[in-house]
């Protein structure tokens, strides 16, 4: 199931919803958030739920493994035997064919929902135990809570365990958090479905355009769709968690601001960043080691991060990309960006990103040297053609505001709509409207008009 | 400011969940229903719990799809779409242009194959039966007749070169009517409905004048029609397909005064009538359908009148609304939808004693027909 499905927002939440605020034992609570969970998980393809339980046992016993282990190297044999387990599974699904390319055989295998995200989060829960930070769970229903909670299963969050366990044995919940939560659901579900799929639709619309300008605007479709798909979803999730008294940290933190690449990373995709930081950057010596080591540790972290993108070339060379692009920084340019004005800073982040979703975007290398090529004017003759007007004619109304909306004037907005008498009043209905929109939005996707026997 | 956030938070929580659990409770209680006419299909029902098709995730796809198939108010939201997309400057939804006070059809491109497939077909047919006069009408569509009312800077086929390439290809014994310096001189009238792919009854009319020589039937008397008024309140497919609202059209049915007594009959469900005009179709969610009720395999008009002339025509539906100004002029038109028909043509020339071929398509159908070679080439 998707947070942007009809029946997600006005089926399976509504219901949810008064089951749990009619049960009150938090043990009660927490069995009908992991069966919804569960049906949320596995609501199209039930079978993929089989791999959800082995996943959770097998982590639920690796847990106490480790923390009863009473040697050492016991405990790394248990993490490293977890760890393995999960990223294997991980492979299986989405490397399997790429790494073995020359296996006469392929294995179709359709991979279950959000199974990245998860199984990040259950070598969280391992790592986090093995590392003293947190004791292991004894409460099956509650390891089954952190790994399965369908506010995060699909797309992330990936909340680490250290950060949740409090939260998982029982929650309080007011109408300020529900109220709170709900407007952050309805935030991202208007990032998602009215901004985000404008995107798209440009993007695939200006995908055989030659121009100059056309493959500028075509790149930087993509670079708001993604921000607006990624950061929409990631508020309904954690809007939706916090409806249920889950307080996660936000994801994203207006990452087209940054003021270098490095300050990206720190807004773009938080909890990945800070997985990758705290479970393979820092454990391998982090950046108090020497130079050598160093630039070791950061091209290990970015080809997984490259990697854990996608199975494709690309992926990787985006992940070595950000990885240079970061040494770079470090060792040379942070130096020069600091003495400079803010906004040089900016533009260089904004073109550097730019450049990594053309990478991002592409279905091959090659294929993402010819799109860079063109908008350098290389294999192309035109600066500007008809279709790129056409483009800007009909989205120019999405690209401008999405790109307003990029920044943080929003948060300046509210606050001067705060300052007028029922200021409240008048943002509430403004949410209200836009709420109707995206249902508006949503209802017309599904709209198919058939006219087989019109001509 | 603390305070305004905080009943701020209030209300949000108030409202929104009041909005979820009432929509959910209409959408619950209100009863399904089972064809949407807007869109042309039979609309999921609830589907009926299987264990089978639990397992395979279909039954739940199916809820899926029957909840927003059966979702209240459906029609609305998509006018509330297209209204918002139009307002924030929308241009083109799908292959629909959204223009100022219409839509319009983008051109399609050649189908290379299939077209090659028909030229070849229709040329044969002429050295098949080079005793008949084939002549061929090719409409051309509003994009390019009224491209003056296409948005800035779309950029579509030009069906001019289009039309000029397909004539090209014809043997020169196939009557080419050229109807397009006819159409273009009257361009700014209402030839193309606004809401539909089709043409006007006044398109045809202008058609049928430009084209009447090339038909060998003399040019036909301008004044000659009696106009009357179907319906003003025609919503046609581009209007479904793209959600608009607002835009109407008027469906106008001209009847020549010198209309000779016929009898018009469907071959494939053996109805016949004293009219080309389905009443039903014109007040049904087509109003098109005013013209022999729709497209049909084979239909039969029978004049009674004098003339010697037996007309064959293998047609798209641009045609139906043409046809009503042929009657007058020929004892009998036997008229072929190929995309519907599948008997043999040859025995259909000989029993119907045919003396003209006539083909009647517009541009954006002909370019990709992929039928009319299997009819006229067995």
């Amino acid at each position: 199931m998707t947070f942007n499905s009809l029946l997600f927002i006005f089926c399976f939440l509504p219901i949810l919803m008064i089951l749990y605020y009619i049960v009150r034992l938090p043990i009660l609570r927490n069995i009908v958030l992991v069966l919804f969970s569960f049906l949320f998980y596995s609501w199209l393809d039930p079978s993929s739920l089989v791999l959800m339980v082995v996943i959770i046992l097998w982590n639920y016993l690796t847990g106490i493994e480790i923390e009863r282990a009473t040697i050492q190297r016991k405990k790394r044999i248990a993490l490293i035997s977890g760890v393995v387990f999960n990223v294997g599974i991980l492979c299986i699904y989405k490397y399997f064919n790429f790494f073995f390319g020359f296996l006469p055989f392929q294995l179709t295998l359709s991979m279950p929902i959000g199974l990245s995200f998860f199984t990040f989060s259950a070598i969280s829960y391992i790592a986090d135990v093995y590392m003293g930070k947190v004791e292991c769970q004894y409460n099956l229903l509650e390891l089954s809570l952190y790994i399965s909670f369908f506010g995060k299963v699909s797309m992330g969050p990936i909340v680490q365990y250290g950060k949740m366990r409090d939260q998982l044995k029982e929650r309080e919940i007011d109408q300020q958090m529900i109220g709170l939560g709900l407007r952050l659901f309805v935030i991202g579900l208007i990032k998602k479905v009215i901004f985000a799929d404008q995107f798209a639709l440009l993007w695939s619309n200006l995908a055989n355009n030659t121009s100059v300008a056309g493959t500028w605007l075509y790149a930087i479709s993509y670079m708001l769709q993604i921000y607006f798909d990624f950061s929409g979803y990631s508020d309904m999730a954690i809007g939706i968690s916090r409806i249920f008294g889950f307080e996660f940290e936000p994801n994203f933190d207006h990452p087209y601001m940054a003021t270098s690449v490095q300050d990206f990373w720190r807004r773009w995709h938080i909890s990945l960043s800070r997985w990758f930081r705290d479970y393979i950057y820092i454990p391998l010596g982090g950046s108090r080691v020497e130079n050598k080591v160093y630039v070791r540790n950061i091209f290990v972290v970015w080809l997984c991060t490259g990697l854990w993108h996608g199975a494709n070339f690309t992926f990787i060379l985006w992940g070595l990309y950000f990885g240079c692009i970061l040494l770079i920084e470090k060792f040379w340019l942070k130096k020069i960006l600091d003495k400079l004005p803010n906004i040089f800073g900016r533009l260089y982040t904004l073109f550097i990103v730019l450049i990594s979703w053309v990478l991002f975007m592409s279905p091959s290398i090659i294929e993402a040297f010819q799109c860079m090529g063109r908008m350098f004017g290389i294999g192309t003759k035109a600066l500007v053609d008809v279709d790129f007007r056409f483009m800007m004619d009909s989205y120019g109304f999405w690209i401008f505001t999405g790109i307003i909306f990029c920044t943080n004037i929003y948060d300046y907005i509210e606050n001067i709509i705060f300052k007028f008498r029922n200021g409240e009043k008048l943002l509430i209905g403004m949410y209200i409207l836009l709420f109707f929109v995206a249902i508006a939005f949503i209802v017309a996707s599904t709209f198919q008009s058939f006219l087989y026997f019109a001509f | 400011m603390k305070k305004m956030k905080f009943r701020l938070n209030h209300y949000s929580a108030l409202v929104f969940i009041c909005i979820f659990i009432v929509t959910m409770s209409i959408n619950l209680i209100v009863s399904d229903k089972a064809k949407s006419l807007s869109e042309n299909r039979s609309l999921q029902q609830y589907p009926v719990m299987n264990m089978d098709e639990v397992l395979t995730g279909d039954y739940q796809s199916k809820l899926n799809t029957w909840f927003s198939d059966q979702f209240v108010g459906r029609d609305f939201f998509v006018h509330t779409k297209y209204l918002v997309s139009k307002w924030t400057g929308l241009k083109q939804i799908d292959n629909v242009f959204i223009c100022k006070d219409r839509l319009i059809e983008d051109a399609n491109d050649f189908n290379e194959t299939q077209f090659k497939r028909n030229v070849d077909a229709m040329n044969a047919f002429y050295t098949k039966y080079p005793s008949l006069r084939h002549t061929f009408v090719l409409a051309p569509n509003a994009v390019f007749v009224q491209k003056e009312y296409l948005p800035k800077d779309a950029e579509v086929l030009d069906q001019n070169e289009q039309i000029d390439y397909i004539y090209k290809c014809l043997a020169p014994e196939i009557v080419r009517a050229d109807i397009r310096a006819t159409l273009n001189e009257h361009k700014d009238e209402y030839l193309y409905y606004k809401t539909d792919h089709h043409w006007t009854s006044l398109g045809a009319y202008y058609a049928f004048l430009s084209s009447s020589s090339s038909l060998g039937i003399g040019n036909a008397n301008a004044d000659n029609y009696d106009i009357y008024l179907g319906t003003d309140s025609f919503v046609g497919t581009l209007a479904n397909k793209t959600g608009s609202v607002g835009l109407k059209d008027t469906v106008e049915l001209y009847v020549p005064k010198d209309l000779p007594e016929y009898v018009c009959t469907n071959v494939s469900t053996g109805k016949s009538s004293r009219t080309i005009y389905s009443s039903k179709g014109l007040s049904s969610n087509d109003a098109y359908t005013v013209f022999f009720g729709g497209n049909a395999g084979l239909i039969r008009l029978e004049m009674n009148n004098s003339s010697n002339k037996r007309l064959l025509v293998f047609k798209d539906s641009y045609a139906n609304a043409y046809l009503q100004f042929l009657i007058p002029y020929y004892r009998t038109i036997t008229i072929i939808d190929p995309r519907y028909y599948y008997d043999d043509v040859n025995r259909l020339i000989q029993s119907e004693v045919i003396t003209d071929i006539l083909y009647m398509y517009n541009t954006n159908t002909f370019v990709q027909d992929t039928s009319l070679a299997d009819v006229i080439g067995s």
